[in-house]
């Protein structure tokens, strides 16, 4: 008995840094950010007399156009970004599973060569698509006109800008995401596939009745992480676009930046925005996870 | 009239290198109750596995009520299968398991309905329609995946060691089940398993395989009384029959097997349906079919021996001894006592012997 609480205590001792870290790095910036929100801080006056002016930051930033903008262009990257991965990743997979599988060497290579994008990281991702989006010198628009059709302004084209860079964003995880989804797929039994076929389900009906069902948790989770990578889009943006062209691919990170250092420096209000921020992706996770253990529950 | 035909069947894998099926020829009769015996890894599952369309034999004709199969897909066999783990899918109840083969082939919901219910009474857990499947009691389990066999009402039930993983009560319990079905609805059954009890007691047929080859195929009895080799004769009936190596030896017309330089005999020539070519032959004698009797006893075709152990299994008494190189077991009387080192005195019927030549097939 005695060992047992001394063990307990011992782990207790050795997980505690690391419970201090997260407090410190995680938690202390929120509330310092939330208390900054609340006041008038502004870089730009650092004599000015600190006066509390509760929400009123809030309520500012909510009815300012840009930031309305920046918020609609983060969620939109990061519905479509995420939902690309997902959806090209499990392609892949699937490939994976059916045609590659039977060949190990084959699998290892290509796990490796899916995973490249990831590991270059987004700022050397963007500096290639940026070349290949190029409307002179990019192998793209090479191709396209060589096809007969004229130039594409893929970067420059307010319309086109924003789904651009979604594309760089899914090109860079959909292998990571498919290796992911791929051992999903290969931790299922392989009866559950084979009874498939003998019952005479379709690959389409295989996938929407079977497997993807029983993968519910995996895509959830991946789905998630994917949407929080996403809401950090600030590297990848900046270098393609600088959230341009005017403010057509700015995202609630860019526009943030530059409120509070780059151009007003108005830190108490851009603040705000990032508590906002913060709350909305809480909802849109706790709604979603709630979704899907209600489904849970369900019995099915 | 043969539902299932199978002709020549091989099948490789690894390039050749595995022979998993090796030129297998087999006929199930529409109605029949048929097993598929053989140990791990001699080619049983393979087989099966091409009847239902998961695997592709390298050559060979298999057809189904006389059709052609083999270049079919494994829905258009109008088979079922079920398989050795359990593959009800979590993600839906009971009911839908077993209404999913019908949703699959777009029959109307009314019709679902009706023949869900009339296979969930047939297998008795209608109460549980509802459940989810992590829910149910391995047994319980086990009869959710014959109802979503017999809902699709099939030309042949595959059964790939359904009850292996199953604990003893419940994996008796299950054989009496499957019979019942059998009788009750008629199908056609084949049934792979490598448990021996378990082949005797449901096959009406049995196919005995080995590396990959169809050694026997015959009624319990037949395999039994009349083992085509020595393989057979040693993988059926428990416990394990005893062979003893011994010298075919003739004089005049009668014939003596030698056996630890002791004769045993005389058989005559006419008793034989065959007379082997080699001198070396293998006896084979089943435990319960040696007589034992206690001390030294002289007499013709007797043999004596010393007992190495005794076995009690409570309700059977088996003796271990030695005689020559061959290690024998014989059943006993559990209502006098045995004792090791005790002298016994062993002896059998000539019609009681099974003879092997020296390439292990049984001499008639």
């Amino acid at each position: 008995m005695v060992t047992i609480i001394k063990k307990e205590k011992l782990l207790k001792y050795l997980v505690s840094p690391a419970v201090i870290y997260s407090i410190l790095a995680g938690v202390l910036p929120v509330i310092y950010a939330f208390r900054n929100s609340l006041f008038n801080i502004n870089i730009r006056y650092p004599m000015r007399t600190l006066k509390m002016i509760g929400f009123d930051n809030y309520i500012n930033i909510i009815q300012t156009s840009r930031f309305q903008a920046a918020l609609k262009n983060s969620l939109l990257f990061s519905v479509e970004g995420t939902l690309g991965a997902l959806i090209l990743g499990f392609a892949i997979a699937l490939y994976l599973y059916y045609y590659v599988r039977p060949y190990p060497l084959v699998l290892t290579f290509l796990s490796t060569l899916l995973v490249v994008p990831v590991l270059a990281g987004k700022v050397t991702n963007a500096y290639m698509w940026k070349l290949l989006y190029n409307p002179v010198l990019g192998i793209i628009n090479h191709i396209i006109r060589g096809l007969g059709f004229g130039t594409v302004e893929f970067l420059s084209n307010s319309n086109l800008a924003m789904h651009s860079i979604v594309f760089t964003d899914i090109w860079q995880w959909s292998g990571f995401i498919a290796l992911f989804l791929y051992a999903g797929l290969a931790s299922l039994p392989e009866e559950f596939f084979e009874e498939a076929r003998v019952i005479g389900a379709s690959f389409f009906q295989t996938m929407r009745y079977v497997i993807i069902p029983n993968l519910k948790g995996l895509f959830l989770a991946v789905f998630l992480l994917k949407f929080m990578i996403s809401l950090r889009s600030f590297g990848l943006i900046k270098v393609m676009t600088g959230g341009g062209p005017g403010v057509s691919t700015e995202t609630v990170d860019m526009y943030l930046t530059w409120l509070a250092v780059e151009g007003r420096g108005a830190l108490s209000r851009a603040s705000a925005g990032a508590i906002i921020m913060l709350v909305i992706t809480i909802i849109v996770f706790t709604l979603i996870i709630k979704m899907y253990q209600g489904q849970k529950e369900g019995g099915k | 009239m043969s539902i299932l035909e199978a002709k020549d069947i091989t099948t490789t894998f690894e390039k050749g290198k595995v022979v998993a099926n090796d030129n297998v020829n087999l006929n199930i009769e529409d109605g029949e109750f048929f097993v598929l015996l053989g140990p791990s890894g001699c080619g049983k599952s393979t087989f099966l596995r091409s009847v239902a369309g998961l695997e592709t034999p390298d050559s060979g004709v298999m057809k189904l009520k006389g059709e052609d199969i083999l270049d079919k897909e494994p829905a258009e066999r109008d088979v079922a299968m079920m398989f050795q783990k359990v593959t009800l899918y979590p993600n839906m109840n009971v009911y839908d398991n077993i209404a999913f083969p019908l949703k699959i082939k777009g029959v109307d919901k009314d019709t679902i309905e009706k023949e869900v219910n009339k296979v969930l009474d047939f297998t008795q857990i209608p109460e549980k329609k509802h459940s989810n499947v992590n829910n149910l009691s391995g047994g319980e389990a086990q009869r959710a995946m014959i109802a979503r066999v017999l809902v699709q009402d099939p030309q042949l039930f595959l059964l790939d060691e359904p009850f292996s993983s199953l604990d003893h009560q419940l994996r008796v319990h299950m054989r009496k089940e499957i019979l019942k079905i059998h009788k009750k609805t008629g199908v056609t059954i084949l049934f792979v398993t490598h448990n021996q009890e378990e082949a005797m007691r449901l096959g009406e047929r049995i196919g005995i395989m080995n590396n990959g080859k169809v050694e026997q195929v015959g009624t319990p009895k037949e395999i039994l009384k009349e083992p085509k080799n020595k393989f057979v004769a040693q993988f059926i009936g428990h416990p394990q029959i005893n062979f003893i190596e011994g010298e075919m030896n003739t004089k005049e017309d009668k014939m003596y097997l030698q056996i630890d330089s002791k004769n045993y005999g005389p058989l005559e020539k006419s008793e034989m349906k065959e007379i082997p070519e080699s001198k070396e032959i293998t006896l084979g004698i089943r435990p319960e079919k040696l007589k034992i009797e206690k001390g030294k006893v002289e007499g013709e075709n007797k043999f004596i021996s010393e007992i190495d152990l005794v076995e009690d299994t409570g309700t059977d008494v088996y003796i271990n001894f030695n005689f020559g190189d061959a290690s024998l077991q014989a059943e006993v009387p559990e209502t006098e006592e045995w004792e090791m080192g005790e002298e016994i005195t062993f002896s059998f019927e000539k019609r009681d012997l099974i003879l092997f030549d020296e390439s292990g097939d049984r001499i008639k």
